[in-house]
């Protein structure tokens, strides 16, 4: 049961169990964004949920386009933006009131106008670091292994290439079909990936 | 690919012409293209001529070091200050540093937001810019105190005495300030450079490049899943550091404008000094794209365009700061405080009239001729123009900070502040800091947000497609405009 | 926090010399051949223990015990026990806790009476003697400093034959020797010490011909001789200012410290200035060249050269009908008319003062109008004070003539340098078979003596003599000397007059034993431990006026005009003729009036400076002036130029002391090229007098100190620094007019509107803080119990600073200096406006009322720390370095400080002082000595400033505890306030409505300075009331 969420978290990471033997999945390379938008949708529409686009950069639409809900960073920032606050906040106040009460300038313990630049400094400090480890840990990284980096093909996502990649552990995969279904949309050196599990 | 001709500057003044928008990449580049310019560079061997920058830079970051260590060895009385100036160089430096460390985060973060795509061009450049700038300008507070080996007292540490920092004075709120703003902008430019890192180690040729880079890109793959989070994240980070950036400033505003120095004490100095620090930052931006893009042969995709837009800007914030020099006199003689109008009066006419009116000709002067377009388009005029700004904005912190300690309350303390050499040097040597670490990023890092401008290329989009098929039609009058006028020249 | 090095071990270039053979070296090592005393020369510091590297307190204890048993142990020369402790028998002495001795200081032939505190055998910190009627507790810059003069580094060290290191055991034997046949010429001070005089009867006995020339080349007796001439007789005349009502200074600075009278005069002054207690103010008029503390404090001020004051003085004699002799330009001058008028309805309140410098004549004229308006018995008493009235120079003359005839076996000049002095001596003194100069230096006069035997300093030896109003006192000794060979004047006397050692202690009580009656132990004790005996004093007289030399004196006067270029030769406010010069407290203190440190400087008005064509610019904060060679006929000398309102046109003021060459035994420091010791070092570059100034003595004439003159621009160029006026002096004296810092008002002002303080507030005072109380009350602090309920909160301490009667004569900074270890920084870190002072003196030049430049108005300021309720500089602070203490002082924590200065930038008043080097790190040896053990020494890279000595407080504070008792108004003094002879500094308790303080606060001259920042300054001022002559406010110069 565990086991299963952990897949599910892993899965919406875009971290793939190999399916059957070694399978890893199916990388398929599309000419030009523009084919890359159409091919995702119909991969979608096709039933398949386990796979991704890879593209030197973000693709505008192209979540809609593989029916993929908005990214919940966003919570991740808040959280850590409130505990900045609060810890900006209880830091003044207690050193200055509880811990070691002196009088400086006649001004009082504590109080709030003298207290903000830093409690805001705190704020803005662990929202922004909590934004980016939220944005890491959702997206599994950093993640040293990754068998798609076994297709030679795959070096150019990050130049000028655009690939379509469909997990071997899809419910809807089969070699042949899946295959099949990329062709025809276009896709061109066609590939299984598989995941020796060992770096060469 | 076609060559990126030194002239195409003068191709995009013709080509705006029947443009509605002009392409913020010129040259007709294919994605491919801008990976090769961008990336080319930090591959191949390095040059002489980097060498030779590189050594004459730490020349000046040894001399900057020896400085310090004479400093630790004496102590502070090497350098100028004396009675009634208790601040000189040190923070005059440290707020110039830190200006300057403003238009980097500014250009990624506020222009993001403002969805200004031309600041991909610049972008990573500025924020590398801002961080060592930042690390600059860290230096001068560090080693101006008295006894730099309890510094670390600034810090809640917990100790057995109880003894907390001082949470009410505006200099401890500049150390938080500051080092958040250091991080988080440092963080901010390396999430930006996650996938050209990736970018670089598909590239790798040799075995350390690949691990080096493997590590660094984290296993980036490009995978929307993961461009999703990267987006919203960056999106955020954006929206963060805004307020930060402004808020910087502003606190390094109220190391003075806390205080009951007459000329320090302003309201009007966080949007002023602000206005300032975007100002000095995008002039030293100018000052260094100039030359990188030259450099490095990357006209078209850091283009005459980007710097124009940039000159708007620094006339506009040179406007601002040269109204808030004026209403500070207004405020003076309006607010009827006698001390505030001889502190004014001091600084116009006093014996430091000359570093005032340096600042006024530099600052408020000079920019104003960005007005006239073939000027704001003339890259000798503006280079010339940014340095100025520069200069003016070291003055303004220094007639801010000594013309108004110099000659306070009581007459009989009044005295007058010369720097010695140490602190000359010093200065000088920031900058060996400063360049030593921006040509290590020239050589080492891609100095352009590769992802980023492909990202706003108009091939990038994917209903470009929906028409014409292939848009290359599209940009293949740019690239005949573009021979057309190499024949001309 | 620095733990003081007391000792560093010296690195020893004998290893024959074992730390233990040194440190008993006394008996020994005294055999030894002068070969080792050379070496020795650089090697012995005082209370020397070799312990490697810095030495802990309680090794300084050993080693002061060692060095206390060791003087029991040389010989027994000074039964130590005997010494009587002022407060407590010795037996209950704590280590740490200090204790009081009363002592006297010998100064220009009298007694200055003190009380000093001597911590764990080592004198800490002088005060004036509070029981004594003279000082009452106060006391000069002079006597604050002569502790550091104790501990000069530059002091000698031993008996020098011939320039060589010798002992005092050869010495003694080449005395014995000396046969009975010998002539012997003794050279001296005036000397008020009985046992010298008893001494000088044996000597005359003990050889065929001795001449005792008693040596006063400070006055060359003019006063006495003046005085003397009028009535006929010798008598010592002491002003009574406290009854006075209109009082006239002929260029006299009675006010000053170095004045015979110094303390005495200002208290006295002081009171007759309180018109809220008596009612009425005196009127001071002040007829002077330079300007002069004296001067500041005056009503009405004539600006008049020195040589022309002769002829003032007659014509006043002859308006005041004591002859008839015209006086040219002077007999109808407006001033002469209306003083006449108002001393003669003053009559017996009035005075007349002339300056010492003032040629005989005037002192004639001055006794004989104050005679004639009755001021004698009132105003002035004339004591039979014995002092000597005859003509020194003659006396000096026929010395001379016998020295240069070569009959003189043996010259003996005991505590003075005459060849600094008089340079041209050098050549009959080289006549003198053999010369032996007893002095604390090895300086001019030292050079080329066949024997130099080092002088102790009066807190190390025994004597005796008289305070200026004959109370006898003795001089008791608080440690051992520092250098075994040093000896007193009267046990070098002693020896030559019997041949074999006397002991100070035994010469001084046999002396006694004659002269008291009754049980002479009982007596002693009480003398030793009061430190005078109140019962004795010098009697008054009231001689006739002998009218026929007053009559002459006039005449004589009428006709000397000033000439056109005048010098005037002062003595130095600090360093007085020079023998202060090596006291580096006195050097780095500012002149109450130029403000110049570390220099004497050729002071004139913008006018004659003009007329000249000499100019001091001002470039970067420092002065660079340009220099003139002044000469007076033969002899000539280059000093800088100082530009000065409210100079006598056409008169230059010099002042001595300056342009010493003294030996120094330290070997110059040398550092590598990255390191600044030699430049932070003030005592690293020779001697400190060394090369500071330049010598005036050649100005001098015959001891006369007012000369024509021709003066020429001999260069530019010359750094002079001074601790103000780095901006323009007009510029500061408007701002400061403008900004009411300083406020004043005249006597018909203040009845008319008792409140003037209050309108002279700057604008805009119209806020006030009670207007905003949640931004100044709403729990505030010192409300809240951690404020409380401490040991400490039941005293508000607050300090008052009455501008009224502070004469700025400088007390207060030396004895601050003193009590609080504030380090001195040379000249040219002073340039850079880094001195250290806690408190300033501002001076300020305000031409107020039409006045011009020229006749500026001279005010004083003192500046401590105003520890503001609403301090600004602790709330800049990033590390809470500086708060405030529950009883209400703005603390600074030194061991916090960081040292980012922000709070520096943040102080209005501008009292915080900054480390930039460290000043303790290159202090000497001896000197550390003279630092307070209850005042932590300040690291490089710390703030500092006055804590309103929260040492004494807490001394206090734990006292009370422990007796459980409140604490009692004045129970605490601070080291200004207990300094201050004007006593215008209260101090005190704030929560105590009937605490001096607090009735000082509710005086309604009282003002806060920039009561506007609202602050709230603990510190706050009373305004100034003078009480000018209305005819006379436009001071014209005739």
């Amino acid at each position: 049961m565990l086991k299963q969420i952990a897949k599910e978290v892993k899965a919406t990471m875009g971290i793939y169990e190999p399916g059957p033997g070694t399978v890893y999945g199916m990388l398929a390379e599309f000419k030009d964004p523009g084919a890359l938008y159409s091919a995702a949708k119909a991969v979608r529409e096709a039933g398949y949920k386990r796979f991704d686009t890879h593209s030197p950069f973000p693709i505008h639409g192209m979540d809609k386009a593989m029916g993929l809900p908005n990214s919940k960073v966003g919570f991740i920032t808040l959280g850590g933006g409130i505990a900045g606050l609060a810890l900006g906040t209880w830091l003044q106040w207690w050193t200055g009131t509880v811990s070691y009460p002196i009088n400086i300038s006649g001004k009082p313990f504590f109080a709030f106008e003298p207290s903000i630049p830093i409690m805001f400094e705190l704020t803005v400090l662990f929202a922004a670091l909590a934004t980016v480890a939220g944005m890491l840990a959702m997206n599994g990284l950093p993640r040293p292994y990754n068998p798609l980096f076994y297709s030679e093909n795959f070096a150019r996502a990050s130049d000028d290439a655009f690939f379509i990649h469909v997990a071997a552990d899809d419910t809807n995969f089969d070699e042949n079909g899946t295959s099949k279904l990329l062709e025809s949309l276009g896709g061109r050196n066609i590939e299984i990936i598989h995941d020796r599990g060992d770096a060469e | 690919m076609p060559v990126s001709s030194a002239d195409s500057e003068k191709t995009l003044a013709s080509t705006a012409d029947y443009h509605a928008e002009v392409p913020l990449v010129q040259g007709n580049l294919s994605f491919h293209d801008i990976t090769e310019l961008v990336t080319a560079h930090t591959e191949k061997k390095t040059p002489l001529a980097w060498w030779g920058a590189f050594s004459l830079a730490n020349i000046g970051l040894l001399l900057l070091v020896g400085m310090i260590a004479y400093l630790f060895w004496n102590g502070t009385g090497v350098w100028g200050l004396n009675n009634p100036v208790g601040w000189g160089y040190a923070i005059v430096n440290f707020v110039f540093w830190v200006g300057i460390g403003h238009a980097g985060t500014l250009i990624s973060a506020i222009l993001f937001l403002f969805r200004q795509q031309w600041r991909t061009g610049i972008n990573r450049a500025a924020e590398a810019m801002t961080i060592f700038a930042v690390m600059c300008a860290l230096v001068f507070p560090t080693i101006h105190v008295g006894r730099v080996w309890a510094i670390y007292w600034t810090l809640p540490i917990p100790n057995q005495m109880e003894m907390w920092p001082q949470f009410k004075s505006p200099l401890l709120w500049d150390v938080f300030a500051v080092s958040v703003y250091f991080t988080v902008s440092l963080v901010f430019w390396y999430v930006g450079l996650i996938p050209d890192i990736a970018t670089m180690r598909d590239r790798a040729k040799t075995k350390v490049r690949r691990m080096v880079t493997g590590v660094l890109s984290m296993g980036w793959t490009g995978a929307n899943r993961h461009w999703r989070n990267y987006e919203k994240a960056y999106l955020l980070l954006a929206a963060l550091a805004t307020p930060l950036v402004l808020s910087v400033h502003s606190v390094v505003s109220f190391d003075f404008a806390v205080s009951i120095v007459p000329g320090w004490h302003t309201t009007i100095f966080p949007p002023y000094f602000v206005a300032g620090a975007i100002f000095s930052g995008f002039a030293m931006v100018v000052t260094l794209m100039v030359i990188a893009r030259k450099v490095y042969g990357i006209q078209n995709i850091i283009t005459i365009e980007h710097l124009e837009k940039m000159n708007i800007i620094i006339l506009l914030t040179g406007s601002m700061v040269g109204f808030a020099y004026i209403t500070e006199f207004f405020i003076a003689w309006y607010s009827g405080v006698q001390y505030e109008q001889y502190a004014f009066l001091n600084r116009a006419f006093g014996p430091y009239a000359w570093a005032y009116w340096t600042m006024m000709t530099c600052n408020l002067v000079f920019p104003q001729f960005f007005w006239i377009r073939k000027l704001r388009r003339s890259v000798p005029f503006m280079f010339a123009i940014s340095i100025f700004v520069n200069i003016g904005m070291w003055f303004e912190r220094f007639v801010i900070t000594v013309t108004s300690l110099h000659r306070d309350y009581l007459p009989s303390s009044w005295d007058y502040y010369t720097p010695t050499f140490v602190d000359v040097l010093t200065f000088v040597g920031t900058f060996g800091l400063f360049f030593t670490l921006f040509l290590l990023f020239l050589r080492f890092i891609p100095m352009v947000a590769i992802a980023e401008v492909k990202g706003v290329m108009p091939q990038a989009d994917p209903h470009f497609y929906d028409h014409e098929g292939d848009g290359h039609d599209h940009v293949h009058d740019v690239s005949l405009a573009a021979d057309q006028d190499h024949t001309q020249s | 926090m620095i733990e003081l090095p007391i000792i560093d071990a010296v690195p020893s270039g004998d290893d024959a010399i074992s730390p233990r053979t040194r440190f008993w070296r006394s008996v020994s090592q005294l055999e030894r051949s002068s070969d080792f005393r050379k070496i020795a020369a650089n090697e012995f510091v005082p209370g020397a223990s070799e312990s490697p590297g810095g030495a802990s307190r309680r090794q300084f204890l050993q080693v002061m015990g060692a060095s206390m048993a060791l003087a029991g142990l040389t010989a027994c020369r000074r039964p130590v026990e005997t010494i009587v402790p002022f407060s407590r028998p010795p037996e209950h002495r704590i280590p740490g806790v200090p204790v009081n001795y009363a002592t006297s200081m010998p100064f220009r032939g009298a007694l200055r009476p003190l009380l000093v505190e001597s911590t764990d055998g080592r004198p800490t910190k002088i005060e004036g003697n509070p029981d004594h009627p003279e000082v009452r507790g106060a006391s000069t810059a002079l006597e604050q400093a002569s502790l550091l003069g104790l501990y000069d580094p530059d002091r000698s060290r031993y008996v020098l034959r011939g320039g060589e290191v010798s002992d005092w055991k050869a010495f003694k034997q080449a005395m014995a020797a000396l046969p009975a046949s010998s002539r012997v010429l003794v050279m001296a001070e005036p000397d008020s010490s009985m046992t010298m005089a008893r001494l000088r009867q044996e000597l005359s006995g003990a050889y065929a011909n001795v001449r005792f020339v008693e040596y006063d080349h400070v006055t060359a007796r003019r006063v006495t001789r003046g005085y003397a001439a009028a009535f006929g007789r010798s008598v010592r005349p002491v002003h009574h200012f406290s009854e006075a009502r209109v009082i006239l200074s002929l260029d006299a600075d009675f006010l000053a410290s170095t004045d015979p009278d110094g303390v005495w005069n200002t208290r006295q002054f002081a009171q007759s200035r309180r018109m809220e207690e008596t009612g009425a103010m005196n009127r001071l008029y002040a007829v002077e060249s330079a300007y002069t503390i004296t001067g500041g404090m005056a009503d009405n001020r004539l600006r008049l050269k020195s040589g022309d004051i002769g002829a003032f003085a007659s014509a006043l004699a002859g308006a005041l009908g004591l002859h008839d002799t015209r006086v040219n330009g002077f007999s109808d001058h407006a001033w002469v008319r209306e003083l006449a008028r108002e001393l003669r309805e003053a009559g017996p309140g009035a005075v007349v003062v002339a300056g010492d410098h003032q040629p005989l004549e005037v002192h004639t004229l001055v006794a004989a109008m104050n005679r004639a308006l009755g001021a004698v018995g009132s105003t002035v008493t004339l004591l039979d004070a014995g002092d000597t009235a005859t003509d020194m120079h003659v006396e000096m003359g026929e010395a001379l003539a016998e020295l240069g005839t070569g009959n003189v076996d043996v010259l003996v000049t005991l505590g003075i340098n005459p060849l600094y002095d008089h340079p041209e001596l050098a050549d009959p003194f080289a006549q003198a078979g053999t010369r032996i100069h007893v002095g604390p230096y090895v300086d001019e006069s030292a050079a080329g003596a066949a024997w130099h035997v080092p002088e102790t300093h009066f807190l190390e030896a025994w004597g005796d003599g008289r305070s200026r109003l004959g109370h006898p006192a003795v001089v008791q000794p608080l440690i051992a000397p520092l250098y075994e060979d040093a000896h007193s004047g009267i046990e070098v006397l002693g020896l030559l007059a019997s041949g074999s050692e006397q002991f100070g202690y035994d010469l001084v009580r046999s002396t006694w034993r004659g002269s008291v009656s009754g049980d002479f132990e009982k007596t002693w004790r009480r003398i030793v431990h009061d430190g005078f005996l109140a019962e004795d004093a010098f009697s008054e007289v009231t001689p006739d006026v002998d009218g026929g030399a007053v009559r002459t004196a006039a005449s004589r006067l009428a006709g000397a005009a000033a000439p056109e270029l005048e010098v005037v030769v002062r003595h130095d406010g600090k360093i007085f003729d020079g023998r202060y010069a090596n006291n580096a407290w006195l050097q780095e203190l500012p002149d109450s009036v130029t403000k110049v440190v570390w220099d004497n400087v050729a002071a004139m008005s913008p006018a004659t400076a003009e007329r000249l064509g000499v100019t001091a610019k001002l470039s970067g904060g420092k002065y660079y002036t340009d220099t003139v060679s002044i000469d007076t006929g033969g002899a000539s000398v280059e000093l800088p130029v100082w530009i000065q309102p409210g100079i006598a046109e056409g008169s230059i003021q010099v002042t001595t002391g300056y342009g010493r060459s003294i030996a120094s035994t330290r070997e110059e420091r040398k550092t590598n090229l990255f390191d600044l010791d030699d430049y932070t070092d003030v005592y690293g570059k020779g001697a400190i007098a060394t090369g500071v100034g330049s010598n005036v003595s050649p100005l001098m004439q015959r001891g006369g100190r007012i000369a024509a003159a021709s003066v020429t621009r001999s260069g530019s160029g010359y750094m002079v620094a001074s601790t103000q006026d780095h901006g323009a002096i007009e510029e500061e004296g408007a701002e400061v007019a403008r900004r009411g810092l300083f406020r004043m008002a005249t006597v018909e002002e203040y009845r008319a509107n008792p409140d003037f303080v209050k309108d002279s507030e700057p604008a805009p005072i119209k806020e006030d803080w009670s207007d905003y109380p949640s931004l100044w009350e709403d729990n505030h602090p010192t409300l809240s119990p951690e404020m409380q309920n401490t040991l400490y909160s039941a005293q508000q301490w607050g300090m008052v600073i009455d501008l009224n009667t502070c004469s700025g004569c400088n007390a207060c900074v030396v004895a601050c200096q003193s009590e609080n270890n504030i380090q001195v920084v040379g000249k040219e870190e002073v340039a850079r406006g880094r001195e250290m002072h806690w408190i300033r003196l501002d001076r300020y030049f305000v031409s107020g009322d039409g006045a011009s430049f020229e006749e500026p108005q001279m005010v004083l300021q003192p500046v401590p720390c105003m520890h503001c309720e609403n301090a600004p500089c602790e709330q800049v602070c990033p590390v809470a370095a500086t708060v405030h203490s529950p009883d209400g002082t703005n603390q600074m924590i030194y061991n916090r400080c960081i040292g980012t200065r922000y709070c520096a930038n943040n102080c209005p008043y501008k009292v915080r002082r900054f480390n930039f080097y460290n000043w303790t790190k290159t202090l000497p040896t001896t000197t550390h000595m003279a630092q307070n053990p209850n005042v932590t020494v300040r690291s490089r890279g710390v703030m500092e400033k006055c804590s309103y000595c929260i040492q004494r407080i807490r001394e206090v504070n734990k006292q009370a505890n422990v007796e459980e008792r409140s604490i009692q108004d004045g129970e605490v003094v601070t080291a200004c306030q207990q300094a201050c002879p004007a006593e215008a500094i209260t101090f005190g308790n704030l929560a105590d409505p009937e605490s001096r303080v607090s009735q000082a606060r509710r005086s309604n001259r009282r003002y806060e300075m920039l009561a506007e920042l609202s602050v709230k300054p603990r510190t706050s001022y009373l305004g100034r009331i003078r009480n000018p002559n209305p005819t006379l406010i436009s001071n014209d110069n005739a």
